[in-house]
C-alpha cells in the first residue's frame, strides 16, 4: 500500500461551537478571509451591529430621568426572577431566530469577557479585530420593537435611558464604536428633544427611527424632526424589525416567513409614504438610510412607484421626478441580509441603486443572518473603488469619519 | 492522491468527529452509525468552521402538523447560518446540485496491512492488529 508521509496527518483542538465560544474563535475564518484578501488597508465600517442592550437591563434602567418609572424599574429588576426586561414589549418566546439553538451566536454569548470595560465594548472589539471592521455602529435588539408600545412614554424613558447608558458606558469608552442614537418617534415633541440634547455627544452620528410601527412618517408632527437634522447634517436611519403582533402578519406561522417579510414590509411602507408625500423634495439635504431590509425589496419597489405614479401624478404633486429617483439619490441602504441566490438580480439591484454612492456594508453581527466584508470584496461584477465605497468610503462620507483604517487584523 | 491515516478506528465512538490537518488542508471525520466519512472544514457559503457546528438529524414532512426527525447524525450544521449537509457526501440539503463542501475517500485497514512498504504512518505508531482509518487526498 502507498502511504504518503510527507504531508503528516496533525491533529487540530476540534471543539463545538457553542454559546460559550470566543467571538474570536467563532469568527477565525472570517478573521483569515480578511487577512487573505488585504483589508488591512480598506476602511471597512459596519453600519449595522447589534449588541444584546437586555442583557445589561439592571444597569440600563438606572438611566431612566423618570424617578418613579426608575425606582420601579430597578425594584422589579432587583427582585424579580426569571422575568422579562421591565417595560418591554417584545414577543417574548416567539424568538426563534437561532433556529431551537441551532444557531449558538445568535442563542447567547457566554464567552468570558474580563477586560475591565463594559461587555459590551469588549464583544464589539473582538468582533471588529475578527471581521476586520474599523468602525461599527452598534444597534439595540429587543429594543427594536418599541414603536408598538402600548404605552408611548415608555418608549421615551427607556429610549432615553438607552442613549444615555449607551454612551456612557459604551460609546464614550472606544471612538470606533457609534451609535444612531434612539428617536422616541411616538412622541414627537421628545423626539426633539433627543434630537437637541444628543447631538455631538460621543459616538452619536445620527438617529435611528425603529421601523415597527404604525406612524405615518410623513404626519406634519415629524416635520420640525426633519428640518433639525437636515440643519444639523445628520442621517435618519429606519432600522427594520418585525412583531408578531403587527396584525397585517398575523398569518404568518413560520419564523422564516415572518423574517422574510416583516423585516422588509415595516420599510416599503415608510419608504412609500416618505417618497409619495415628498420629504425628499422638502427636505433635499435630509439623508435617509434604509437598514436591515436586504436589498430584494428596493426594485420592486422602484418598478411599482413608478409604473403607478406615471398613471396617477396628481396624487403625489410633490414630486418633481419619478420615485425611483428619489431612492437612487435621497437614500443610502444598508447591505445586509443582501439576497445572493440570483445572482443576476443582485447585480441589477446594485445598479437600480447606485451602490457605488448609496451602499453601506452592515454585518449585522451576532445575528444568525450576519454578512461579512468578504460578501461584498468577492461580488465579480463590482470596479474596485465600487467595493471601497460600499465596504468603507460612503460611509465615511455620510457620517463624516476620517476615512484611514483604524483596525489591526 | 495521496493516503494518510488519520485516526484508529476505535478513539472515534459513534456521532463523534475529529478535526485534522493533512496535506495542508483541515479536514474533519466523522464517524455516522459507525462508518467514516472526510470532509473539507470549510463551508461553501462563507467559509466557517463547519465541521464544528452540530451533527444534526434531518426535520421531514409529509403533512401539515406531522413532523420527524430522521437521519439522526447524519447531517452537519455550519455554526454560522445554519447551512445543513450530508456528511456522506458533502452535499447541502437544500441545493445538492450547486452546493458541497468538498467530501474525501475513507478507508479502514489493518494496521498490519499499512506496515507493510517503506512509510512511515503519521502521527501515531501502527500497531499490526488495530484497525486504522485511511483519508485519500
Ligand atoms: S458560512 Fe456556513 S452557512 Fe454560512
Amino acid at each position: 500500500m502507498d502511504i504518503s508521509n510527507k504531508d503528516r496527518a496533525r491533529e487540530l483542538p476540534v471543539q463545538q461551537i457553542d454559546v460559550f465560544t470566543d467571538t474570536r474563535d467563532i469568527l477565525a475564518h472570517a478573521n483569515r478571509a480578511a487577512k487573505k484578501r488585504g483589508f488591512e488597508d480598506w476602511l471597512i465600517c459596519d453600519v449595522d451591529a447589534h449588541h444584546t442592550e437586555t442583557i445589561s437591563w439592571h444597569e440600563l434602567v438606572q438611566y431612566i430621568e423618570d424617578p418613579v418609572i426608575r425606582h420601579q424599574a430597578m425594584l422589579f429588576h432587583d427582585e424579580k426572577m426569571g422575568t422579562a426586561s421591565y417595560g418591554l414589549n417584545g414577543d417574548m418566546g416567539l424568538k426563534y431566530q437561532d433556529v431551537g439553538g441551532r444557531i449558538p451566536h445568535q442563542a447567547g454569548i457566554r464567552e468570558k469577557v474580563d477586560d475591565g470595560v463594559h461587555r459590551d465594548v469588549t464583544l464589539s472589539r473582538r468582533a471588529m479585530s475578527a471581521l476586520g471592521v474599523d468602525y461599527m455602529v452598534l444597534f439595540p435588539t429587543p429594543m427594536l420593537t418599541l414603536g408598538l408600545h402600548p404605552q408611548p412614554e415608555m418608549e421615551v424613558y427607556l429610549g432615553r435611558a438607552y442613549n444615555r447608558w449607551l454612551i456612557d458606558k459604551v460609546l464614550s469608552k472606544d471612538d470606533r464604536l457609534k451609535t444612531l442614537a434612539y428617536l422616541p418617534f411616538n412622541v414627537p415633541k421628545e423626539a426633539e428633544r433627543t434630537i437637541e440634547e444628543f447631538s455631538g455627544q460621543p459616538g452619536v452620528i445620527g438617529f435611528c427611527v425603529p421601523s415597527v410601527r404604525h406612524k405615518a412618517v410623513h404626519h406634519n408632527d415629524y416635520m420640525r424632526i426633519y428640518a433639525m437634522l437636515e440643519e444639523r447634517n445628520l442621517p435618519i436611519a429606519f432600522h427594520a424589525a418585525y412583531h408578531w403582533q403587527d396584525q397585517s402578519l398575523a398569518t404568518i406561522n413560520r419564523f422564516l416567513g415572518m423574517h422574510a417579510l416583516g423585516f422588509v414590509w415595516c420599510n416599503m411602507v415608510h419608504m412609500t409614504n416618505w417618497i409619495l408625500n415628498g420629504i425628499p423634495e422638502r427636505f433635499p439635504k435630509l439623508k435617509s438610510i434604509w437598514v436591515e431590509s436586504g436589498l430584494a425589496w428596493i426594485p420592486f419597489l422602484m418598478q411599482r412607484l413608478d409604473d403607478q405614479y406615471l398613471m396617477r401624478p396628481s396624487e403625489a404633486p410633490q414630486l418633481k421626478k419619478l420615485p425611483s429617483e428619489y431612492m437612487r439619490e435621497n437614500c443610502w441602504y444598508t447591505t445586509q441580509p443582501m439576497e445572493t441566490v440570483n445572482m443576476k438580480a443582485l447585480q441589477l439591484t446594485l445598479e437600480m441603486i447606485n451602490a457605488e454612492s448609496q451602499l453601506l456594508f452592515a454585518s449585522d453581527w451576532p445575528h444568525f443572518d450576519f454578512d461579512l466584508p468578504q460578501e461584498i470584496y468577492d461580488l465579480p461584477f463590482l470596479s474596485e473603488q465600487a467595493k471601497r465605497n460600499i465596504l468603507g468610503l460612503n460611509a465615511a462620507k455620510l457620517f463624516n469619519l476620517d476615512p484611514t483604517p483604524r483596525k489591526t487584523l | 492522491m495521496a493516503r494518510h491515516v488519520i485516526a484508529k478506528v476505535d478513539e472515534l465512538e459513534v456521532g463523534k468527529s475529529k478535526l485534522v490537518k493533512v496535506a495542508g488542508r483541515d479536514i474533519a471525520l466523522f464517524n455516522v452509525k459507525g462508518e467514516f466519512f472526510a470532509i473539507a472544514n470549510r463551508c461553501p457559503h462563507e467559509g466557517a468552521d463547519l465541521c464544528r457546528g452540530q451533527v444534526v438529524g434531518l426535520a421531514e414532512s409529509d403533512e401539515p402538523g406531522k413532523y420527524r426527525m430522521t437521519r439522526h447524525g447524519e447531517l452537519v450544521r455550519c455554526p454560522w447560518h445554519g447551512w445543513e449537509f450530508d456528511i456522506r457526501t458533502g452535499k447541502s440539503w437544500c441545493d445538492p446540485a450547486r452546493t458541497r463542501v468538498k467530501s474525501f475517500d475513507v478507508s479502514v485497514a489493518k494496521g498490519g496491512a499499512l506496515a507493510e512498504g517503506p512509510y512511515q504512518a503519521e502521527t501515531f505508531p501502527v500497531s499490526i492488529d488495530e484497525d486504522y482509518v485511511i483519508v485519500e487526498i
